[in-house]
């Protein structure tokens, strides 16, 4: 059996399986807190993870090359992105500059990771000691 | 977009106004950020300083009398009819509010069009609207005929192009590479370098696209390539144009805040933060000059951009806006901005 991350872990791993697995990016729109624990991401119980899927440009090939993860906790709110490593425009949607165009660039992760750890954090404000503690890392704060 | 400054009972007239377009007349309660959205039009599109509270109900009774003048009429069927897409539901019970204020006051607003569309969850009817009447300003008659259609797309797509215009085209990317050599800070040479840092291709080029009016919409407002700065674009342009002021508004409301698929493009939720938005909206009404007619780029490129945007009215950004902006990577910066990059 494959081990789990542990709660509140921000630690991607394993990214090329988004761009390679076609039932993991379905999975990550369709029920996005279980397939994100895929990838090292795990996002606490008690927020609520939608996925909004779509091109960064009409022009991109293939399906969705840009993901965003909107968590909720009442009406607390914040988000991160997935961008494709293979459309800067997802990339710049993302993060407003094109991160990189090498696929096996760490800075994806990088990227990913601060993103992640802020959005836990912002929607985790009201109730530190929980998950905010376990997200922060000192990292981007960025939404 | 014209903004009025209304006098006190006329923005509490507004503002009961709002908040019968959010409560459907008072059959809902308003969500915090409507509330949230009626506070910051109050504080960057009306200006007052100490925003008036509203509660939920009908539209007032005597919306017309109050509101008497055809600016401050259009102003207000403007603001409402954003109002609907805050929830990102775009609820008929909301848009029919707005239809009935728009009706009292007189306002034929065509944006209003997108609305219902909208409301009925008819977006290819939103997209094929706005395009038709974006071709319609495009067309030298300004009518979308068939002919018009035809041509924007054969216009729009190099590799349709015949040996005259593949001549044509390769002079226009000549002389946009040429705008490489102007001083670093012109406005020319930084529409250039957003060309080159955001990959877009050159006009001219064989995947570009012979049109320059987004890029020089970017650089003259500031607001970058996130899906944030996007949002913001479209507040800032919107705002600064008469024509075509709700197509822009609600194109970035429904596109960037309520995750609808207009063009086939990048969406997102949620991403709309009141005072950025309204502040970038009160940004572009207060532009003097309308950059989508009659304005030709080439002649103001060896300008300096930031002396561009004084003349236009056009204050460098606030740290105030800095600051809440940047968190969002939303913000150009470098030669040309009035961000440095370390910021």
């Amino acid at each position: 059996m494959q081990d789990q991350p542990a709660l509140g872990t921000v630690e991607p791993t394993g990214l090329e399986r988004v761009r390679s697995d076609r039932r993991l990016r379905r999975r990550l729109i369709a029920q996005p807190k279980q397939a994100l624990r895929e990838i090292g991401i795990v996002v606490p119980e008690y927020l609520e993870v939608k996925t909004v899927a779509s091109k960064g440009s009409p022009v991109d090939p293939g399906e969705a090359t840009l993901l965003q993860f909107v968590l909720t906790r009442g009406s607390l709110l914040s988000y991160f992105f997935l961008p494709s490593p293979q459309s800067v425009s997802a990339q710049q949607a993302a993060y407003g500059f094109i991160v990189s165009k090498s696929l096996d660039d760490p800075d994806f992760e990088r990227y990913l990771r601060e993103d992640v750890a802020a959005a836990i954090r912002k929607v985790c404000a009201a109730s530190p000691g929980t998950a905010a503690a376990a997200a922060s890392n000192g990292e981007g704060e960025r939404r | 977009m014209k903004l009025v400054h209304p006098s006190p009972r006329q923005t509490a007239t507004i503002v009961q106004a709002m908040y019968a377009v959010v409560s459907a007349a008072g059959r809902m309660s308003p969500q915090p950020l409507e509330a949230d959205c009626i506070a910051a039009i109050q504080r960057h599109l009306l200006r007052i300083e100490h925003p008036l509270a509203g509660a939920p109900g009908p539209l007032p009774g005597d919306l017309a009398d109050i509101l008497n003048t055809p600016e401050l009429r259009l102003m207000t069927v403007r603001i409402l009819a954003m109002l609907p897409v805050i929830d990102r539901r775009v609820l008929p019970e909301k848009v029919r509010v707005v239809d009935e204020a728009a009706a009292r006051l007189g306002v034929e607003e065509v944006g209003l069009r997108i609305l219902r569309y909208a409301s009925r969850g008819r977006y290819r009817r939103v997209s094929l609207l706005m395009a038709k009447r974006f071709i319609a300003w495009w067309s030298p008659v300004g009518k979308a005929r068939l002919r018009d259609w035809v041509r924007f797309m054969w216009w729009m797509v190099p590799r349709l192009h015949g040996p005259r215009m593949a001549r044509m085209n390769r002079e226009m990317r000549s002389r946009f590479q040429g705008l490489a050599m102007l001083p670093q800070g012109s406005f020319g040479r930084t529409l250039y370098d957003f060309f080159g840092e955001h990959e877009i291709p050159l006009p001219g080029e064989p995947r570009g696209v012979p049109w320059v009016m987004h890029e020089v919409y970017h650089v003259i407002c500031e607001y970058g390539v996130s899906l944030e700065g996007k949002l913001l674009l479209t507040a800032f342009s919107g705002s600064s144009l008469e024509d075509t002021c709700l197509d822009q508004l609600l194109f970035g409301l429904l596109s960037y805040h309520a995750g609808k698929q207009l063009v086939g493009g990048v969406v997102s939720e949620r991403i709309l933060q009141p005072d950025d938005y309204f502040r970038a909206m009160a940004r572009g009404a207060g532009v003097n000059v309308n950059l989508a007619k009659g304005w030709d780029f080439w002649d103001y490129v060896e300008i300096p951009a930031c002396e561009l945007r004084s003349r236009y009215n056009l204050p460098p950004i606030s740290q105030e806006e800095r600051d809440s902006v940047s968190v969002f990577n939303a913000l150009l910066t470098g030669p040309g901005y009035s961000t440095s990059i370390a910021a």
